[in-house]
């Protein structure tokens, strides 16, 4: 019969290198082998073989895809052919292909999926999340664990800070301290208020004695005893407007005459880091600390005391060496006075 | 369910993908019922059905079925199994006409 147009008038070498295509199913098979072996392993380590798996399905796919269009455009030509003498009917193995094809393409996806929508998040014991999802966590037990113990160590954590921060005060913390700020100043001189003697001449070596502090800070600064702090003195007064001068701040001045109650010996700074001082003359450089002569001694050996406090009249109109109880005559002011 | 993990949902689909593609490959030659074309031709009067795979093909006589070695690439014209006379034809080289 002329006009027999089947597959076999083919050449016989084309014919064979056809359904050498056919052989495509195969390797996409060997693919996807090797993908659903990784993502068995993807069970146990998962990212990394998950990332195997959806990378050899993805190659797999791509040959499935190649097979699929060969065995098409093969197969449906032949039952085109075919139709003209005979009869012939598409099978299954086709769509079985495609549909392989399809599930190689999106394993990937699948795999995301289950990242999603598993959850292996830790959760709280008798917790709210339930069932969500499709169940979980056989292996979050040590994440668990740990999520439960960093929670219980902030949550102590902070415990501890509040408890801490009630026991202190309010208000900033205070200045470390060499002279304690529960001194008062006669003059120009300092006194302090000791509870005895001795206790001031510990004072320049001690940091601090505790007992006369109510708290303590472990960072070093130390605290004035209540109501003597310059703190106090500012939150009490914030209310009101300051008067003029208040420059230095008001160092509480006690009245009293000249009083035989001994004064720090070796005062490093202390009258002036009360005052801060503008530094005005030589005359106050180095002798600053020079207020070792006793007071029991007449007022007229005092002169050679430096004297902080006479200064002229400065912007403020206030006499520095001047105390408001106007004591400061322990000393003759006017021969010391170095310009 | 606890059995449930994450990589589960992959696992099953790249599992079923192989599957699928292990039926295809080993079709016709091995599994008669799954084939990607049958053909329905008629031999000098006898019918017969032709079923092409991946490794092979089949032929369906009357007098019995019987299917080429499996092999990768196959033709018709050659590498015929031994098949009864009647379907000499087949074996006859592609230029004779044939009555199919």
């Amino acid at each position: 019969m002329v006009g027999n147009k089947l597959p076999v008038e083919i050449p016989q070498v084309a014919v064979k290198w056809i359904t050498y295509a056919l052989f495509l199913h195969v390797i996409a098979l060997a693919g996807a082998a090797i993908s659903a072996i990784f993502g068995l392993l993807a069970h146990v380590r998962e990212m990394s073989m998950a990332c195997c798996s959806t990378f050899i399905s993805g190659f797999s796919a791509v040959v499935a895809m190649f097979a699929f269009i060969f065995d098409l455009i093969l197969f449906f030509v032949a039952k085109a052919r075919i139709n003209a003498v005979g009869t012939a009917q598409m099978g299954n193995a086709i769509w079985l292909t495609l549909a392989a094809w399809l599930l190689l393409f999106f394993s990937g996806c699948f795999y995301t999926l289950g990242r999603c929508c598993i959850q292996q998040r830790p959760r709280v014991p008798g917790g709210k999340g339930g069932n969500w999802g499709k169940g979980n966590d056989p292996e979050s037990g040590p994440n668990k664990d740990y999520a439960e113990q960093m929670r219980l160590d902030a949550v102590k954590a902070e415990a501890d800070r509040k408890a801490r921060q009630q026991k202190a005060e309010a208000g900033l913390p205070a200045f470390y301290e060499t002279q304690p700020l529960t001194g008062r100043v006669e003059g120009d001189h300092v006194y302090v208020d000791g509870d005895s003697s001795e206790s001031q001449a510990h004072l320049p070596t001690s940091a601090a004695p505790p007992a006369r502090r109510q708290n303590t800070y472990a960072g070093g600064y130390i605290q004035g005893a209540l109501g003597t702090r310059t703190m106090d003195d500012y939150y009490s007064r914030s209310s009101s407007s300051p008067p003029p001068n208040t420059y230095p701040p008001d160092i509480r001045r006690q009245p009293s005459g000249y009083a035989p109650s001994t004064y720090t010996a070796n005062v490093p700074h202390s009258p002036v880091a009360q005052r801060s001082l503008p530094p005005q003359g030589a005359a106050y450089g180095s002798t600053a600390y020079l207020y070792n002569s006793p007071l029991t001694t007449s007022p007229s050996s005092n002169q050679h005391l430096p004297l902080p406090g006479q200064y002229p009249q400065d912007a403020y109109g206030r006499d520095y060496g001047h105390s408001a109880g106007g004591t400061s005559c322990m000393f003759s002011l006017s021969p010391l006075i170095t310009a | 369910m606890g059995c449930l993990r994450p990589a589960t949902p992959g696992f099953i689909v790249t599992l079923v993908a192989t599957v699928l593609l292990a039926v295809v490959s080993f079709c016709v030659p091995y599994f008669k019922s799954v084939y990607f074309l049958k053909a329905v031709i008629s031999i000098s009067g006898h019918n017969g059905t032709i079923t092409f795979g991946t490794l092979g093909y089949c032929l369906e006589l009357s007098n019995g079925t019987s299917c080429s070695t499996p092999s990768i690439g196959y033709e018709l014209g050659e590498r015929f199994f031994f098949l009864p006379p009647c379907t000499e034809l087949i074996l006859s080289p592609p230029k004779t006409s044939m009555d199919w």
